[in-house]
């Protein structure tokens, strides 16, 4: 049986034939590699594709993609959002509206927490909690202190599970991290190595949002006007929501360390984002 | 000065408060005695009187009774005894400096009153004191008669209560008006007080502060930092670094035991890669006395050890920290990362949760990194503050 395995932490299944007690034994190694990424024609996703239509390196070596197919899983949401104190006023309003249309919008599977941070971080809600739960906490946000974006980040990447795809990350910021213990290089490592996807929406803000979504397949979103903010939030769901997951067994038993990936669409005018690439421990 | 100007001097400042002065002076001191118990509360109600009233008040404090017959090295002098104790001045400068900081966000003006306020009280305090006659005196205020500040009668451990006074305030200050805002404070103190070594630990904080701003990933290494065009800062900032720790290194020689300063010259070295920081922090989480700075000295180790040790000496010094202060999450993402770097993911995405989910009732014992990292306010000096001005 093959066994699937998240981009982000991939496993070498081993699957054993067992002849007569007479024969040699033999042992057989495949691996599976899946891969989501965002297929987008402007601000539009692209539907409709299949396997034939991508192109894949795995460092370098072409791979033959077994399918690719609009993600099955529902999706996982993080909200993680700024309430620092630059945050106060309008800008929260419009935050807190935001939040509210991203809950109104869940599917059914489909699922919801909240991490708010200012130079403390903080889960709010956690998975499962009920649509009310979610609105009473977006409503009782307030905003003040510091920002430790980069520690708020790197908690709520530690507590994502592994090994699973249409798990996002929808961070919020609107200001440099001023606070923070961890390092820029630490948090980066931290998302490479996840399975979620980062869709970061900036209003100003840390120039280390645009590194978190690129190293994840996400996206940054920079607003010009606190309105834009629930368009914004909901369009990231419906991209996250159209992203193909792409299959395939590479053509050697891959190597650890770090494997560049790198995606196209054939015969389509389309911009595809992907994860930069893997790490095999 | 001869006796008869002496005493022609001391007439000068005598005079009876009317009653409005007195009623001025009242609610001041209430205010100030309640502070020990409520202190925001007495901070924002004497933000909240008007600003006559309070210059009454302190006016009234010059006022007070005299008594002609007393004797000091030979002359006739004057004795006043001052509405005002000196612990009495001591309070109220200190809730003046807690109104002025909490008024920051909102009235910058105001703020600044209440700063001046606080000089004017200190000043006061400065000229009045007189061991000698048991706390009854024989000089006026000196800057009622243009005096400049610097003379003081205080001694002993009272003595430093001034300049921890000006360091506390313009702590307190600098995050709304940044350095050279509050650059003409600090020379005012160090022009009376120029030994004093919290003096110079603010003096290093200038120096290093901007840097932490600029830089918000310069615990990354010192050596890897870029300005927003791209070029490499990397040799100013060192030099930055280092001077602003030869000036916490000018406190330690004032005062070898100051604990904040040892602290810095260890987190400066860890920024530098200098191989004294993992000597000097677990030399401070062994000795320090209280848990803030041992705190402190463990997050300093863990952060050394991520780079230059073993994972084991990371989580090990994380772990403490986190141990000993558990509701603290810079200790719990710390030991969360280290987990996570040593490949033991399941532990450390239980670390992760629980930092996302610590008790925050207790926001008046916050986190100490944060104040560490600002250069903000810091907690045993208010609390030594406080104790002198209400024993």
């Amino acid at each position: 049986m093959m066994r699937r395995a998240c981009i982000a932490a991939l496993v070498i299944a081993s699957q054993a034939t067992h002849a007569a007690a007479q024969q040699p034994r033999f042992r057989s190694e495949t691996a599976v590699v899946e891969l989501d990424v965002s297929v987008m024609r402007g601000r539009v996703p692209v539907a409709g594709l299949t396997a034939a239509d991508f192109e894949l390196t795995d460092n370098g070596r072409r791979q033959t993609l077994i399918s690719a197919v609009v993600n099955p899983q529902p999706i996982r949401v993080t909200l993680v959002l700024d309430v620092s104190s630059s945050v106060s006023g309008s800008r929260l309003e419009n935050l807190v509206r935001a939040g509210r249309a991203v809950v109104d919008q869940m599917r059914p599977g489909e699922t919801a927490s909240l991490i708010t941070f200012s130079h403390r971080a903080r889960l709010r809600v956690p998975f499962g909690a009920s649509i009310d739960e979610f609105r009473r906490a977006l409503t009782n946000l307030t905003a003040d202190g510091s920002t430790a974006l980069r520690d708020a980040a790197d908690l709520a990447l530690s507590t994502e599970s592994e090994q699973r795809t249409g798990s996002l990350i929808l961070l919020f910021s609107d200001g440099l991290d001023t606070m923070s213990w961890l390092t820029e290089q630490q948090v980066i490592e931290s998302a490479r190595r996840s399975s979620s996807v980062i869709h970061a929406v900036r209003a100003g803000g840390d120039p280390i949002l645009d590194k978190l979504s690129a190293v994840t397949s996400g996206r940054t979103w920079s607003i010009g006007s606190d309105r834009e903010l629930t368009e914004t939030f909901t369009r990231i769901l419906d991209e996250m929501r159209a992203r193909y997951v792409l299959t395939y067994s590479p053509r050697e038993p891959p190597e650890r360390g770090w494997h560049e990936l790198k995606v196209s669409v054939k015969n389509v005018r389309a911009d595809v984002t992907a994860r930069p690439g893997y790490a095999v421990r | 000065m001869s006796s008869r100007l002496f005493v022609a001097v001391v007439l000068l400042c005598l005079s009876i408060a009317p009653p409005a002065h007195a009623d001025a002076l009242n609610d001041y001191l209430r205010l100030i005695a309640s502070y020990p118990t409520s202190s925001a509360e007495a901070a924002r109600g004497l933000a909240a009187l008007p600003r006559t009233e309070i210059t009454q008040a302190i006016t009234a404090c010059l006022t007070g009774t005299a008594s002609h017959n007393a004797q000091s090295e030979g002359r006739r002098v004057i004795l006043i005894t001052f509405q005002c104790s000196p612990r009495t001045l001591m309070g109220a400068a200190i809730v003046h400096a807690d109104a002025a900081i909490r008024l920051l966000p909102t009235d910058r003006e105001l703020a600044e009153f209440h700063v001046q306020a606080g000089r004017r009280v200190l000043s006061i305090l400065l000229g009045k004191r007189d061991l000698r006659n048991n706390g009854a005196v024989h000089l006026p205020a000196l800057d009622e008669i243009g005096v400049p500040l610097g003379v003081t009668g205080l001694t002993g451990e009272e003595a430093r209560f001034v300049p921890r006074w000006y360091a506390l305030t313009i702590r307190g200050l600098l995050a709304y008006y940044g350095f050279q805002g509050v650059r003409s404070l600090l020379d005012e103190a160090f022009t009376a007080y120029p030994d004093a070594p919290e003096l110079f630990v603010i003096n290093g904080l200038f120096l290093e502060l901007p840097l932490l701003r600029s830089f918000p990933n310069i615990r990354a290494g010192a050596d890897r930092l870029e300005s927003p065009t791209g070029s490499n800062v990397s040799e100013r900032a060192r030099r930055q670094l280092e001077t602003a720790a030869a000036e916490y290194r000018r406190a330690l020689t004032a005062s070898p035991g100051h604990v904040e300063a040892k602290l810095r010259v260890a987190w400066i070295h860890h920024l530098l890669d200098d191989g004294r920081s993992w000597n000097e922090a677990t030399a401070i989480a062994n000795s320090a006395p209280d848990d803030s700075d041992r705190y402190l000295a463990l997050l300093i180790r863990g952060g050394i050890a991520e780079r230059h040790r073993t994972s084991a000496d990371a989580i090990a010094s994380y772990g403490d920290a986190h141990r000993l202060g558990p509701r603290f999450q810079t200790g719990c993402v710390g030991l969360s990362e280290a987990l996570k770097a040593d490949g033991q993911i399941s532990r450390a995405r239980q670390v992760a949760t629980e930092c996302l989910s610590l008790d925050t009732s207790d926001e008046d014992d916050p986190d100490p990194w944060w104040s560490f990292r600002a250069g903000l306010l810091d907690a045993p000096t208010t609390e030594w503050l406080k104790k002198v001005a209400w024993p």
